[in-house]
């Protein structure tokens, strides 16, 4: 643990030494996107945000200068959903609180953090095992510092759990019920606000209007005679619902102002956890809740119908999934992919296998570009920060990870990995 | 009384001798070994050798000889051989060469250039090729088992397997149960460390009882030599029979609870004191006292795969890297690589089945490219997952090296060896065709890059 620590200094040096300035990388093989590279590029750093990245970006006087020649540089590693770092808040049975905040449970010395830079990812969002309503998870980049300094939302994403039973559903159901009539009460409100605000604004505009018309007769006389002789007693304003800590996250999931993360509780037997999934998809009917579905392989792929038509987003396990029907086993990522559905991956625990666990998929079949956009573009798009991670653009994070080689390949290393510009990661001071 | 006394003298011997037949499903490996006395030059094509006048083109139409023609050979225990050919008779590999003399009627394979490698050795594996296991492995081997044909597809060929007390070395003989069995007892473990004061005196009064045992058995032969009738033989306990095994240097003993520096060097204390030959099995710090381990000729089994933190006792570096194998090899040690696995029993590495769904048995190669990327050259890296994975296991006399009078134990692959696309796409066992990826029911759907 005191040689971690020591490496935790080291790499907390070698950050604060890497910010300020503005930063050119010069010479990398560039995958800005899945699919798409940019080689030899140029990146342009400031302020911790992309500034320009291309073949011929315009390089800023008095930058400091990277020579990563030779190197292919990936944006950052987003993982959805994980329960990395999460050690303290074990969640065992069905719970109905929203109020609980998984940031809290972060510690920024946990050597998880430095596993994570190691394996070039660079987001996270912290999501507990949970059942019922799981509190709010955290989205944290894992850099060297404090919590304040990782932590991107601690309001998001909002956990919730799903299994065939009552009280995970009525817990869930109840959650969005509430919200739905609170939604409903505040436009309800609103509406009426907006519609008396409009109704001043017209008889305002029309006194205007009247006062405009008749320019000529400035006289003193008729003022008094214009004004409305009678006050009417306004009918009173639907009430405006009290923000209640315990609905507001259910509301905000709901607007889509926050990301949300449903588990879907595993069962064992030939339809895997096909009942929960099922009822949540109803649930989730006419709603306008666009979770991320976190679920085992082999059901994602019993489900697969269902799934796309609902036109969710689902998080699998990057690894074969047994199948009881047969005794035999699948491969669910090439499963989703064929059948068109959209997908993440994410290492449930140890970062340092997200890598490995990739390459024997794509070994299995699965085509390159879709592993690598399951690992940036997809899971940064279910947490809202497509704007900002998932790929390498002007105005987005700077976020980068220099391998010496194919990413996906065992023989090569990460040399360096980047978080908001700031170097947290060299292999050239890894001690393991 | 005599009588009866001479006739248990008489029958120990031969006890003892039939438990060592009943472990070895054929006659011993030794006949093998007498087979490639010409073996010094391995390197060159040996194509004068006696046999193609034996064959029997005229006998019916299964041929006895398969040859692998238009393959990158990776003899491993010498250069690769371009456009090379395998010789192969009788679950034999005959010949090796750039060009070998073909005998008439030979079942010819065209490998078009792909690589041929010995197929690979894991070190330890869990649930790969077993049914329930009570008492004998030999017992329980089952080639039918879907985990023999992933582990072939993985390119692995020979496995190490222990329950209990009982271990051994046996073949990925898909389909077949003959030859599936090639040693066992083939290992015994010992918690030395991390064990509580009465286990380790456990562990010293086996060992210093045994040695007792193998000195007073000593003495009853000299005294029945010299004609002594009222010699009694020292009396066995079952309880002793690893112990004998260790201290007659039949299996070796594997370690598989050290983890710091101080471990390993307790381990090689007892090694020191009872002269035994060893395996330090997934030791993160091994690496530090690497010299210390090769001097005393112990082996080790690196898992790259595994970041662990130094010893937070201790002040000086340590844990284990991906660099660790690359270290060992610096300082002479003999070792092999396993993925980490989830093994029931042991150190928790190794091929299982649970790395089926998700980790390890396809993996490792991929621990072996890990540890080439800590500094470990490829050639390396191939060694230790075949002829260093096979002499740990005790079995180099029969397989880990392409060379004439070695069991055919071949896999062809689809490209570079440490390749993570890379699949086997023909697998032979003792000469015949164990795996097809094209005619498997579980992969052949995988288009091969």
């Amino acid at each position: 643990m005191r040689g971690a620590t020591l490496v935790l200094l080291a790499l907390a040096l070698t950050a604060t030494v890497a910010v300020g300035e503005p930063l050119v990388i010069r010479g990398a093989r560039v995958i800005v996107a899945p699919g798409k590279v940019v080689d030899p590029a140029l990146i342009v750093v400031d302020g911790g945000k992309v500034k320009a990245i291309g073949a011929d970006a315009k390089e800023p006087p008095m930058a400091r200068i990277l020579d990563a020649s030779g190197l292919t540089i990936l944006p950052g590693f987003v993982c959805a959903a994980t329960t990395m770092g999460l050690s303290g808040s074990r969640i065992t049975r069905p719970s109905n609180e929203v109020r609980v905040r998984r940031i809290d449970d972060v510690d920024p010395l946990d050597g998880v953090w430095e596993s994570a830079r190691r394996a070039g990812v660079t987001t996270l969002a912290l999501v507990p095992q949970a059942l019922g309503v799981g509190g709010l998870g955290a989205i944290v980049k894992p850099k060297v510092g404090t919590r304040k300094t990782m932590t991107v939302r601690a309001d998001a994403p909002l956990v919730l759990g799903i299994r065939s039973d009552t009280s995970s559903i009525s817990a869930f159901r109840g959650g969005l019920e509430k919200a739905k009539q609170w939604i409903a009460a505040e436009e309800a409100h609103r509406k009426a606000v907006e519609e008396r605000a409009k109704v001043a604004k017209e008889k305002a505009a029309k006194a205007k209007a009247e006062a405009a018309k008749k320019p000529p007769a400035p006289t003193k006389a008729p003022a008094p005679a214009a004004k409305p002789p009678v006050v009417k007693p306004e009918p009173p304003l639907p009430p405006k619902p009290a923000e209640d800590p315990k609905i507001m996250p259910f509301v905000r999931a709901l607007r889509g102002e926050i990301p949300c993360v449903v588990r879907v509780a595993r069962s064992g037997g030939t339809g895997g956890s096909s009942a929960s999934l099922v009822r949540l998809l109803a649930i989730l009917k006419d709603s306008s809740l666009k979770p991320l579905v976190v679920i085992d392989g082999y059901t994602a792929v019993l489900r697969k119908t269902e799934l796309k038509a609902s036109g969710l987003t689902v998080m699998i396990s990057p690894s074969y999934a047994s199948d009881p029907r047969t005794v035999g086993w699948l491969n669910p990522a090439r499963h989703m992919h064929e059948a068109g559905i959209p997908f993440v991956l994410a290492p449930f625990s140890s970062p340092g296998e997200l890598r490995h666990r990739l390459a024997l998929l794509v070994k299995s079949g699965l085509p390159r570009k879709v592993a690598l956009t399951a690992v940036t573009v997809h899971p940064a798009r279910v947490l809202g920060m497509e704007k900002r991670v998932g790929t390498i653009r002007p105005g987005g994070d700077a976020d980068l990870v220099f391998f010496d080689g194919d990413p996906l390949d065992p023989l090569t290393r990460v040399v360096r990995v980047m978080i908001d510009g700031a170097t947290v990661y060299e292999r050239s001071e890894d001690k393991r | 009384m005599k009588s009866w006394m001479l006739l248990l003298a008489a029958l120990i011997p031969m006890l003892a001798g039939s438990l060592v037949a009943s472990d070895e499903p054929k006659p011993k490996p030794r006949p093998v070994k007498e087979a490639p006395p010409p073996k010094p030059g391995p390197k060159k094509p040996d194509p004068k050798k006696p046999e193609p006048a034996k064959p029997a083109p005229v006998k019916p139409a299964a041929p006895t000889a398969l040859a692998i023609i238009h393959a990158d050979v990776y003899p491993i225990t010498s250069g690769i051989i371009r456009d090379g050919t395998v010789l192969i008779r009788d679950g034999k590999i005959v010949a090796v060469g750039e060009s070998v003399e073909l005998p008439e009627g030979c079942e010819i394979v065209d490998a078009g250039g792909k690589p041929l490698l010995p197929g690979f050795v894991a070190a330890r594996t869990t649930g790969i090729g077993l049914q329930r296991v009570s008492g004998k492995i030999a017992d329980s081997l089952d080639p039918y088992d879907r985990s023999v044909e992933l582990a072939l597809a993985a390119g692995i060929t020979t496995g190490f397997v222990s329950y209990g007390s009982s271990s051994a070395v046996f073949k990925m003989s898909a389909g077949k149960l003959d030859g599936m069995l090639v040693k066992e007892p083939a290992a015994e473990t010992l918690t030395w460390t991390r064990s509580d004061g009465n286990s380790k005196k456990g562990i010293i009064d086996r060992f210093e009882a045994a040695k007792k045992y193998i000195a007073d058995l000593e003495i009853y032969e000299a005294k029945k030599a010299a004609g002594d009738a009222k010699a009694k033989p020292p009396r066995k306990s079952s309880s002793l029979a690893s112990y004998l095994r260790l201290l007659r240097g039949e299996t070796p003993a594997r370690f598989t609870s050290a983890r710091t520096k101080k471990d390993v060097l307790a381990c090689l204390a007892l090694v020191d004191r009872y002269r035994f030959k060893a395996i330090i099995e997934g030791a993160p710090d091994a690496w530090r006292v690497g010299s210390e381990i090769a001097r005393r000729g112990v082996r080790v089994i690196d898992v790259p795969r595994v970041l662990s933190f130094p010893d937070a006792r201790s002040n000086e570096p340590g844990g284990s890297t991906v660099s660790s194998a690359a270290r060992l090899r610096e300082q002479g040690v003999r070792f092999t690589i396993l993925p980490p696995g989830r093994g029931r029993r042991g150190a928790g590495t190794g091929i299982s089945l649970g790395g089926v769904v998700g980790r390890d048995l396809f993996t490792l190669t991929f621990d072996a490219a890990r540890a080439v990327s800590g500094g470990l050259s490829e050639a390396a890296a191939l060694e230790a997952i075949t002829i260093d994975a096979a002499e740990i296991l005790g079995v180099d006399d029969r397989v880990g090296s392409i060379e004439p009078g070695k069991d055919a134990d071949l896999i062809l692959m689809s490209g570079d060896p440490l390749d993570y696309r890379t699949w086997t796409l023909k697998a032979w066992v003792n000469g015949r065709l164990a795996y097809e990826k094209e005619k498997s029911r579980l992969l052949s759907h995988i288009p091969v890059r």
